[in-house]
């Protein structure tokens, strides 16, 4: 292991390669930080960049970009109260209130400190979890991959939102789509209505900007866009005494388990994460009635758990090959663009890459904390950029991305077909990650489900006598009932609720 | 009640859509040795689609007949939120320019068409009084130019050039 690490502290110590980590942290920060555009549009918009590059600078950048890209969030979500990404949602909660008693710098100062070190914790805990990971993963069969992404699947019901048939129906969408172009194994085409284009099916880079970007582009022409004022702050040091930090400390630290924790489940990343430690760290503390009205501690737990996130998310990326979240899904799309198959082997074949991937990424997390303090004042002007301007720009870096793909127009069509359905699914309150997640991991199913059945000749028992394989369908059924039940809980609390309202007039 | 009827637009959208897919299945080739060949997952997927669409349809008839029992979620209904109307007209506009836009790209090249798409884009997301013409005509031009020349000679991206070629 120390040996590969050399070779990847080599590989990623020039002169270039750290200075796309660089831009890319820079770029993914001036993403996060306008509400709207996210991470994985930043991630889209790049792949495409970096196909000329080599295979240490491509992934150099593109992690630059997702460290960046999560942790600019934070600032629109202290100033604005609008997170700037999904991962931001719980910053808001106490962050604004912070910034509206004159706190936004002490504000930010907990946000940045917290995100360093969210983000380290996670980087470590993957630097140890997936290279064991992997080596168990060489033995798995179609049997094992079979049950485990099947029990990532499963993983859709929680990001259903709303209405958990709303939710599996997408998810279902997402697999059909997935369907078009050639089967699996015997490549028989499927779906193409005889039109050869669809042979090659649906790449996901235009169904994944289309579905997100696009679909928010239409969106946005619904009401004309206005200029957004300019804001003020004022900022100290970090803003905080080192009594204050240390009080703080354990607050952290299981908001960054917490976020650790939930990355790795496949399906769920940095948005759920900074939820659950925020609501966790209200929970816990002793003075649960200060929430929301300005304390450090929530915009500690939610900043720390939202970056403690982007290592959990990659350790089944990089073990396993199966992206936990829509980032870690254009991760693995970038990874197979420049030849590197995610997965077990990944680790025999490709050592020093995985290795220099740890290594960016660390190097990545000072540049963030580094960029976010020196250069707040800059990131904070971008937010008063016009969204009429920035928008169409961004839509014509999507089309050039989608063009990039394959090098051919096909995608650009595409892309927009999906721009519309994301749009239809909007605003008929289908909620849109699960099509992602089914798109993806739909295919996997599919094609260990049949090499199994080839293995076993057709016989169905291996998958539920094999241990391994028994043990993560197993999961996935608990996984299920457990959220029916949830869900069933709800309405009728609900229901009662509504009951009660109406009795009391 | 708009937001219920949305939901039986949908349910009888995606059942027509699984009966389709359904029926399509059945053309798929396969190999004769295999039980489970290439149309047996698409198979499942369209039963489904099938069976979830309709139990939606009947949740939402019944929240119809039955609106006592409704359980109204407020939760993102940003529909209603925010004072200004949603104008059908301007989503219509950015879905034609977009249509054209990537219609008309081999034909005409992709400096020229993206210059023109950004400027009207512009104009059509932009509120009345911030609608500066000169300064969207040069950002316009200056992007096209930047992102073509960007693609094309540093990141060796083919790009349809169009007449300029």
């Amino acid at each position: 292991m120390f040996d590969l690490f050399l070779e990847g502290l080599t590989s990623v110590m020039t002169f270039k390669t750290i200075l796309f980590i660089l831009l890319g942290v820079i770029m993914g920060l001036v993403f996060g930080s306008i509400p709207g555009l996210t991470a994985t549009m930043a991630i889209a918009i790049t792949l495409p960049m970096t196909f000329g590059m080599s295979q240490m600078d491509g992934m150099a950048i593109l992690m630059g970009l997702y460290i960046g890209g999560v942790s600019g969030g934070l600032i629109p979500a202290i100033l604005l109260k609008l997170p700037g990404t999904p991962s931001s949602i719980a910053t808001t909660f106490d962050g604004y209130p912070m910034a509206k008693n004159g706190e936004a710098g002490k504000a930010f100062g907990y946000a940045i400190v917290f995100s360093f070190l969210g983000g380290l914790l996670s980087i470590f805990i993957l630097m140890l979890v997936a290279p064991p990971l992997a080596t168990i993963a060489l033995k798995f069969g179609p049997y094992e991959y079979f049950a485990i992404t099947i029990f990532a699947l499963t993983m859709i019901s929680s990001l259903a939102g709303s209405s958990l048939v709303k939710g599996v129906l997408a998810g279902l969408m997402g697999i059909g789509l997935a369907m078009v172009g050639s089967a699996p194994i015997d490549a028989f085409p499927r779906f193409t209505f005889g039109y050869s284009g669809l042979d090659a099916g649906f790449n996901l880079l235009p169904v994944l900007i289309g579905l997100f970007a696009v679909a928010e582009i239409i969106k946005a022409s619904e009401r004309k866009i206005k200029k957004e004022k300019s804001i003020e702050y004022k900022m100290k040091g970090f803003g905080f005494s080192l009594v204050d930090f240390f009080k703080q400390g354990w607050n952290g630290l299981r908001s960054s388990i917490i976020g650790v924790a939930i990355g790795i489940l496949p399906g769920i990343g940095g948005g759920t994460a900074n939820i659950i430690a925020y609501v966790t760290a209200k929970n816990q503390s002793k003075t649960p009635e200060k929430f929301g009205k300005g304390i450090p501690d929530g915009v500690v737990a939610s900043e720390s758990a939202n970056n403690a996130a982007i290592g959990g998310a990659l350790v089944p990326l990089i073990a396993l090959g199966i992206p936990g979240d829509t980032v870690t899904a254009l991760l693995l799309g970038g990874l197979v663009i420049h030849g590197l198959t995610p997965g077990p082997l990944l680790f025999q074949d490709n050592g020093d890459v995985v290795y220099g991937i740890f290594i960016a990424l660390i190097i990545a997390n000072v540049a963030m904390i580094a960029f976010l303090y020196f250069g707040m004042r800059f990131f904070t002007r971008i937010l008063s950029i016009p969204k009429y301007i920035l928008l169409p720009i961004i839509l014509v870096l999507c089309v050039v991305g989608a063009i990039g793909v394959n090098n051919r127009m096909f995608d650009a069509g595409a892309l927009l077909l999906f721009g519309i359905l994301g749009y239809l699914m909007l605003k008929y309150k289908f909620p849109v990650a699960p099509v992602i997640l089914g798109f993806i991991l739909g295919p996997l199913v599919e094609t260990n489900l049949r090499r199994g059945l080839m293995y076993s000749q057709g016989d169905f028992l291996p998958f539920l006598t094999e241990p391994i394989a028994a043990v993560f369908l197993g999961l996935a059924a608990l996984s299920i009932i457990f959220k029916i039940r949830d869900n069933h809980k709800k309405k009728r609390k609900k229901l009662e609720s509504l009951d009660n309202t109406n009795n009391g007039i | 009640m708009v937001k219920k009827y949305k939901d039986i637009y949908a349910s009888v959208f995606l059942l027509v859509v699984s009966v389709i897919m359904f029926i399509a299945t059945f053309s798929i080739q396969k190999l004769t040795v295999s039980k489970i060949g290439a149309d047996f997952a698409p198979k499942l997927v369209a039963i489904g689609i099938f069976i979830l669409s309709l139990i939606l349809l009947i949740n939402t008839i019944k929240q119809v007949k039955n609106p006592q029992a409704v359980v109204v979620d407020n939760e993102d209904d940003d529909d209603e939120k925010g004072n200004q109307p949603i104008s059908k007209l301007s989503v219509l506009g950015t879905l034609g320019l977009l249509i054209g836009y990537v219609a008309l790209m081999p034909l005409i090249g992709f400096p020229i068409m993206t210059a023109i798409y950004l400027f009207l884009q512009m104009y059509l997301l932009a509120e009345k009084a911030h609608r500066n013409i000169t300064l969207f005509l040069i950002i316009s031009v200056v992007s096209s130019g930047v992102i073509y020349y960007c693609f094309k000679s540093i990141f060796h991206l083919r790009l349809p050039s169009g007449i300029l070629g």
